[in-house]
């Protein structure tokens, strides 16, 4: 059975009216981390594996060290980027929280406490893109984590190449 | 005692030697006197004729205040016969009013209060700026009398009225009253009884008696598809259903500048503090894109380093040397020179974005102190007087997130784009003369060649 897309996108806009404008961020932020978290993984599984093959196979040191180092500065493109946005997730959740406080306090000038659901507005919007930032921001860990160890253990090859070498010149 | 006998023989003889000067002083005395006392009795005679004439007075006052008492007294038992008179009377008269209308009395009652019920909800109702007056058919809901025919056809009319044109959305030509206070005759689109639109888009609610436009409209983008709406080229419109009393809200909702100006002075420090670190954030960008592109020049023609980029620079720097160890010395020190021009600008980025939200915790801070001696002053009775100071307080820390984020970003995408610079340059100056060496002694190749095949 297909998902009913119409009712999806329906919780969708409810959920992005009700979480306000920093959820609108987040999600841009959230497409930019998934699409440079996509690319490493592409890049490692399939663009990496023909450079290191480049490495071995180079017949002197001289092109060895150009083929290394666009290897090494490949393997370095948007791993700094991609730790720096997973650090911005909880920021922006936190920004969206005082925003939403912000509402809510205005909504208290305005009518005092007498009536909590209008309070209801103010609390979603704090609270939803905490736990969006939140979600963004594990889920990213998780990915990053893999992909630093790996892209690691593929600079640490090429160093070790570089040193046969160097032994050898 | 001889010495007193002495005194008094002194004294006697002294009051002798004056007796006859002092006797027609008495004299003189003694005739003042008797004037005295015959002008008091004629003063007194005087007084008392006046005192007896003002009894004689007062007397007939009396009279006069008695006989009119006797008359209001009179009066008033004549008004109370009347008034138990009337009384009876007016008994009477409901009772006939009572018997001619019969069981239709109850009903008479409802409807004066379905009607004055009614006529406040005209007061408010959009459907009044269209129809003006309407309430006035409904007078009758303050009189006592029998109501007659039309009255009561009235009441059902006007209520159909309503309920129609509740449904209907309609363009009508009325005076509207703008925030500058003119009067103007435009076309005005009405849905129902909850929104007025103007010709161009602008919100419009009803109060006292006449259409007002609303001094702080909605979004732009509202506003335009209203304005589709009354040219008939939208379908949509934003439609208020508490009848005017959301969008009129709108207006206590403070605005952008509003909200900034509450953030006060480290308010204005953070945005400052912003604005300094785009400014550095544009030019590194700008920069780092320009000796990128000097780099990639510098690439297409190895055989000739320039000066004008750090590329070149590390090249020329390593030729200077001899042998391939020395090559690489001199190309590290080059590098470690090259290195702070590349790094330039980006400590303060991050000294921004690390401050900046830390000032707005002070921000936060010092509005909570304002808070709490509100607190002090006013009590915590009333949630309202503190929540304006919270807001407030919580603006500093939404601008510092505000500049901080951004800042953290460009420092990140910078720094890592002048490490893997840095990287590059390295271990392309070195590849390129190693492998210019290489090309200058082809022998040292074809003796590496096959070992560096075996390691392959």
């Amino acid at each position: 059975m297909l998902p009913d897309t119409q009712f999806m996108q329906l919780i969708l806009e409810e959920f992005f009216q009700a979480g306000g404008p920093v959820l609108l961020v987040l999600a841009g932020l959230a497409l930019l981390l998934w699409t440079l978290l996509l690319e490493r993984c592409w890049f490692l599984v399939r663009s990496f594996p023909q450079m290191l093959r480049d490495c071995q196979t180079a017949t002197s040191y001289g092109s060895f060290l150009q083929q290394k180092c666009a290897a090494n500065v490949a393997l370095q493109t948007s791993l700094a980027m991609i730790k720096t946005l997973i650090a911005l997730c909880p920021l922006l959740g936190l920004l969206g929280t005082v925003v939403g406080m912000i509402q809510l306090f205005d909504v208290l000038a305005l009518r005092g406490a007498a009536n909590p659901r209008l309070m209801a507005a103010g609390v979603a919007q704090a609270t939803l893109p905490t736990m969006a930032g939140m979600v963004l921001a594990v889920s990213g860990l998780l990915f990053y984590g893999r992909l630093k160890r790996y892209s690691q253990q593929q600079w640490q090859r090429l160093n070790i190449l570089s040193n046969n070498w160097r032994s050898r010149c | 005692m001889k010495l007193s006998c002495v005194l008094a023989t002194v004294l006697l003889l002294g009051s002798a030697v004056n007796a006859s000067a002092a006797e027609a002083d008495m004299q003189a005395l003694l005739n003042t006197v008797q004037d005295r006392v015959a002008r008091e009795q004629a003063t007194d005679q005087q007084r008392l004729a006046t005192f007896r004439q003002s009894s004689r007075e007062q007397v007939k006052l009396l009279q006069q205040a008695e006989a009119r008492l006797a008359a209001s007294q009179q009066r008033q038992t004549d008004l109370k016969t009347l008034f138990d008179e009337q009384e009876s009377l007016l008994a009477e008269q409901q009772n006939l009013l009572k018997n001619r209308t019969g069981q239709l009395g109850e009903i008479f009652g409802v409807v004066k209060q379905q009607a004055k019920d009614l006529q406040g909800v005209l007061m408010d109702s959009l459907i009044s700026a269209e129809l003006p007056g309407r309430a006035e058919r409904l007078e009758f809901s303050g009189q006592q009398e029998v109501l007659t025919r039309h009255e009561l056809e009235a009441l059902w009319q006007t209520f159909q009225q309503e309920l129609i044109y509740s449904g209907q959305v309609k363009a009508f030509e009325a005076p509207v009253v703008m925030t500058s206070g003119e009067t103007h005759n435009t076309e005005v689109v009405r849905v129902g009884a909850f929104n007025a639109v103007s010709a161009d888009g602008e919100f419009l609610v009803y109060a006292d008696d006449r259409l007002k436009q609303l001094a702080r409209q909605p979004d732009s983008s509202v506003r335009a598809q209203a304005a589709e709406f009354v040219r008939g080229e939208g379908d949509t419109l934003l439609v208020d259903p508490n009848r005017g009393g959301l969008l009129q809200l709108l207006s206590l909702k403070p605005t952008l500048q509003a909200r900034i100006e509450q953030g006060g002075g480290v308010g204005y420090l953070i945005i400052g503090l912003g604005i300094v670190g785009l400014l550095v954030a544009l030019w590194r960008l700008l920069v780092s894109t320009y000796t990128g592109l000097r780099i990639r020049r510098q690439l297409a023609a190895v055989q000739n380093p320039r000066k004008d980029n750090p590329l070149g620079r590390l090249l020329l720097a390593a030729q200077a040397g001899g042998s391939r160890e020395d090559m690489e010395v001199r190309l590290d020190s080059a590098l470690l020179a090259e290195t702070p021009k590349l790094e330039q600008g980006l400590a303060i980025l991050k000294l921004i974005a690390a401050v900046a939200p830390l000032l707005g915790l002070l921000g936060t801070v010092t509005g909570m102190i304002g808070t709490f001696q509100s607190i002090t002053l006013f009590g915590t009775g009333d949630p309202k007087m503190m929540a304006g100071g919270i807001s407030q307080a919580l603006i500093t820390t939404v601008l510092g997130l505000c500049v901080a984020i951004p800042l953290l970003f460009c420092h990140s995408h910078l720094f890592s784009r002048t490490r893997r610079t840095l990287q590059f340059l390295q271990q392309k100056s070195l590849a390129i003369l190693v492998e210019r060496e290489e090309a200058q002694q082809p022998e040292v190749l074809a003796e590496e060649y096959p070992e560096a095949a075996n390691a392959a």
